[in-house]
């Protein structure tokens, strides 16, 4: 989104294609952010509307890309528009439909913690407003059709072949958790509905959450104790990834304060091998939870089971401690899941990859957005895990780089003419 | 309604709209929000009174064009968070349905009340700004823009990789460009460097492809050895005066190269001191121009430590992460044992956060009464990667670690971590409080010794001898 901003600020077109049905990433379904712990909503809501708005931007949602090539001057970009079985054109987000299907299902955007419709609009700030159709939920009784004022429901939209030509590509495709991990590493332990990834815990602490107060999602209770597990799969050789997930410290610590806040009495230990708080007033944010008395304890710890009512049970060994080995119950756990990469170019786009499985920086120092590819330039943690701060500073560059590239083209193109 | 009504700019009876945010639970915790809305909908001359659970969002704004088109208000009072976030966001909104933009006040009922006042305090208060919003409100005139010529010219501050990068990209954008730089040389810090973490590319290569670009790119004028004097002006038409001074006996004896040849300004890349785009004025020279924006990119110093930490300057044997690359580089002999001064290295620590990450309480603040309590970042990866240049040339070299935490958080960093470790570098942790100790060793055999207590040893101390070489990162 800050990528087509700035370039559409400066008078390019820009179309902005994403898989979701939303724009806005990530970042929409955070709760705060660190270390100044503003609310995430609140910096991307107005970004996202700027870019509805902005009369140089057209938003395509439920787009998969299919390739990108440049045969002669111009690239030429094919994606598939997923079919969202309600017309683009003729919704007008008022969720009569929503409010008719009979039918709940599991809502991902809560991560499953509570239920949405089959026909739905993501969430209340998403963009495009438009309601969509899950087909996997859907019973076809015809409700929302017959309900929606401006016949927008159609059950037989087909997935529709979309073709853009640019002279510029950004990718900006982001991450994925390793969500295979806690099945690799810990076995049938791992099978706890109280063993939790990051991302659940922002939805439990955001206002738009799924309780609306901190609350465990195995049986509703008040957690009393939770464990933070950093490094859940990363600088991990023989289980998940070797390198650094670069924000994992840095949001534990966040969401531990914030649960705190939320409830005053709650015990939290946050796990760790290094506690990596590197950027612009990190430290002081680290140094401000351990004041707190949040506890930061260096040790790997080993999910061994469940215990009584739901508990997991940990088995580690404080590595600062003169303990041994200790088994600790706890009535959450969080694990700080790995980032990988969300898209894989093979295949689709001609783009090289590091061994990590990111795209490779073509001039990592000098140009960090350029790719192997002349006019292709990359923004964000599509070259590895990256913060807010940094992937936003990359978007700036990259719109540069995109910028004068297109520039150097039409002078080129004006010289040869 | 009339549709004269529907788009008045303010001409017609001031009809205000109050829109109060919840912002997600930043205020709607603390502040009542439904009693803010009942108290605006008292208000005089209020018309309409809505809350909403983020204002700013696209459904938010949405509340506010279709109360102005429908014709319900022709005044808006949004109260959110500070003006400075949103106050844009919503004069936009405006302009989208047809109202002048300046028809609106910002309540700030978030930096300047949510978060710093209880209920139910709290919630009085924001009556009371969302009260003398509205009483704004309903007096405001529209305004129209002027519009104002801006320079087409931007001005660099500091010659090194950031400064020179920034040039390139604003001329090419069709810019004219000043890029200014106190010394002779660009290359800032970078040229102080030998090979680069984690790919081993030279920093003179770097600064050698970057400086190229930026000397064939048009419309770039190079000022080295200059400062900006005086700076007035306002957003869009700076005036900046710049001062140009001729080489002194500072510059002679910083870069001894200056004395070594006469320089021929090029692109040519000078170890440890950069590159000499431009010859230096042979008296000082004023120079003043106008420039539309001002890109600062003037970089870091290094900590100074203070007399008698960690011995630094008492021992030489104590040296900085800069002076060790410098010694490196110029150690062109590999084998056994790292040699410097013509004395052989067998064991070397190197100390981590030195004069970063301190702590209230337990380091000392600077004479402004500062501390540094930021991480420097690139140390860690930086010293470890050292380690495994001077473990690949001088296996015999021992070399201890000592840290608190190890932060290698960027691509291709921890694989860096990981070969120190294979080649046999060893680790000690410290605790904050437990901070070194170098000491002085009479026995014979080794130079200086550093006192240690390893947490994840509980806390025993260690000692480290350390023949001939410490060194430390700031």
């Amino acid at each position: 989104m800050q990528a087509s901003l700035d370039l559409a600020d400066q008078g390019f077109k820009v179309a902005i294609i994403e898989k979701d049905a939303t724009i806005g990433g990530k970042m929409i379904r955070f709760d705060k952010v660190f270390p100044t712990l503003d609310c995430a909503s609140c910096i991307t809501t107005p970004k996202m509307a700027a870019v509805a708005h902005h009369k140089n931007i057209t938003i395509y949602t439920m787009c998969d890309l299919e390739s990108v090539e440049r045969p002669e001057g111009l690239f030429s970009v094919r994606v598939i528009r997923r079919p969202r079985y309600v017309s683009i054109s003729a919704c007008i987000g008022c969720r009569q439909c929503e409010y008719a299907c009979p039918v709940l299902a599991s809502d991902s955007e809560q991560r499953g913690m509570s239920a949405r419709k089959a026909i739905y609009i993501p969430f209340s700030t998403a963009i495009p407003q438009i309601a969509l159709l899950d087909t996997e939920s859907c019973t076809l009784c015809g409700r929302c059709s017959k309900i929606c004022p401006t016949h927008a429901v159609d059950y037989f939209q087909e997935p529709e072949p979309l073709e853009f030509k640019a002279k510029a590509v950004i990718m900006s495709t982001g991450y994925q958790l390793l969500e295979e991990f806690a099945k690799r590493a810990y076995g049938e332990a791992a099978d706890n509905p109280n063993i939790i990834t990051a991302l659940h815990v922002e939805r439990i602490i955001a206002p738009s959450g799924p309780y609306m107060r901190v609350l465990r999602p195995g049986d509703g209770k008040e957690p009393k104790k939770i464990a933070f597990i950093l490094c859940a799969g990363s600088r991990d050789q023989t289980l998940g990834v070797p390198y650094c997930s670069r924000v994992c410290c840095m949001y534990s610590i966040k969401n531990s304060l914030l649960i705190q806040h939320e409830l005053p009495d709650v015990e939290i230990s946050i796990f760790y091998i290094d506690l990596r708080a590197f950027g612009k007033n990190y430290e002081p944010f680290l140094r401000n939870a351990m004041d707190k008395g949040i506890k930061f304890i260096k040790a790997k710890p080993i999910i061994k089971g469940s215990g009584p009512g739901q508990s997991v049970i940990l088995r580690y060994e404080d590595q600062e401690g003169t303990e041994g080995i200790i088994e600790e119950e706890f009535d959450l756990v969080v694990l700080s899941l790995a980032i990988i990469p969300a898209w894989n170019p093979d295949g689709k786009v001609a783009l090289n990859k590091t061994d990590d499985g990111f795209l490779a920086q073509a001039r990592p120092r000098s140009a960090a957005t350029l790719t192997n590819l002349e006019g292709v330039f990359i923004a964000g943690t599509i070259s590895g895990p990256k913060d807010i701060v940094d992937s936003i500073i990359e978007a700036g560059a990259a719109s540069m780089e995109a910028s004068n590239f297109i520039k150097s083209l039409d002078q080129k193109n004006k010289t040869a003419a | 309604m009339t549709d004269d009504k529907k788009n008045s700019d303010g001409n017609d009876e001031a009809r205000v709209g109050v829109f109060v945010c919840h912002c997600g639970g930043n205020i709607s915790n603390t502040v009542d929000v439904e009693k803010v809305v009942a108290a605006a909908l008292d208000m005089p001359g209020v018309t309409l009174a809505q809350r909403n659970m983020f204002m700013c969002s696209d459904p938010g704004q949405d509340l506010v064009i279709e109360s102005i088109k429908s014709g319900k208000i022709n005044r808006v009072v949004v109260a959110a968070c500070a003006p400075s976030l949103h106050e844009t966001t919503f004069r936009n909104a405006l302009v989208r349905a047809g109202l002048n933009p300046y028809l609106y006040i910002h309540a700030n009922i978030r930096e300047h009340v949510s978060y710093v006042h209880k209920a139910p305090a709290a919630t009085e208060k924001a009556i009371a700004m969302v009260a003398a919003a509205v009483a704004k409100a309903r007096e405001i005139p529209p305004l129209e823009p002027i519009t104002v010529q801006v320079t087409d010219h931007a001005t660099v501050i500091g010659g090194g990789v950031a400064g020179i990068k920034a040039a390139i990209d604003l001329a090419v954008q069709g810019l004219r460009v000043a890029l200014i730089e106190k010394s002779p040389f660009l290359g800032g810090h970078v040229a102080a460097l030998d090979s680069l973490f984690p790919s081993g590319e030279k920093a003179g290569d770097i600064l050698t492809e970057l400086t190229k670009r930026l000397m064939s790119t048009p419309g770039i004028d190079i000022y080295t050895c200059a400062e900006v004097t005086s700076q007035d002006g306002y957003i869009g038409n700076f005036n900046l005066k710049v001062e140009r001074r001729p080489l002194s006996s500072g510059d002679h004896a910083l870069y001894p190269v200056l004395a070594d040849r006469a320089l021929n300004p090029g692109t040519d890349f000078i170890p440890f001191t950069g590159i000499f785009p431009v010859k230096p004025p042979v008296e000082t020279e004023v120079i003043e121009f106008q420039t539309g924006s001002i890109v600062l990119a003037t970089g870091f110093s290094l900590y100074a430590p203070r007399q008698g930490e960690y011995r630094y300057v008492d021992f030489p044997e104590v040296i900085t992460l800069m002076d060790l690359f410098k010694t490196m580089s110029q150690e062109k002999k590999d084998g056994g044992y790292l040699e410097i001064g013509g004395r052989k290295i067998k064991s070397m620590a190197m100390v981590h956060c030195v004069g970063s990450r301190q702590v209230q309480g337990i380091h000392e603040p600077d004479e402004k009464g500062r501390l540094q309590e930021n991480c420097s970042r690139t140390c860690c990866t930086a010293i470890l990667n050292a380690s495994t240049d001077i473990k690949k040339r001088h296996p015999e070299t021992e070399i201890f670690h000592i840290y608190r935490d190890i932060r290698t958080y960027g691509k291709g960093h921890e694989e860096i971590y990981l070969k120190a470790s294979e080649m046999g570098v060893r680790f000690i942790r410290f605790k904050v409080e437990n901070a070194p100790r170098v000491q002085k060793n009479t026995e014979d055999g080794y130079a200086i010794s550093v006192m240690v207590k390893d947490s994840l040893l509980a806390d025993e101390e260690l000692e480290v001898p350390l023949i001939w070489l410490y060194w430390r990162q700031a």
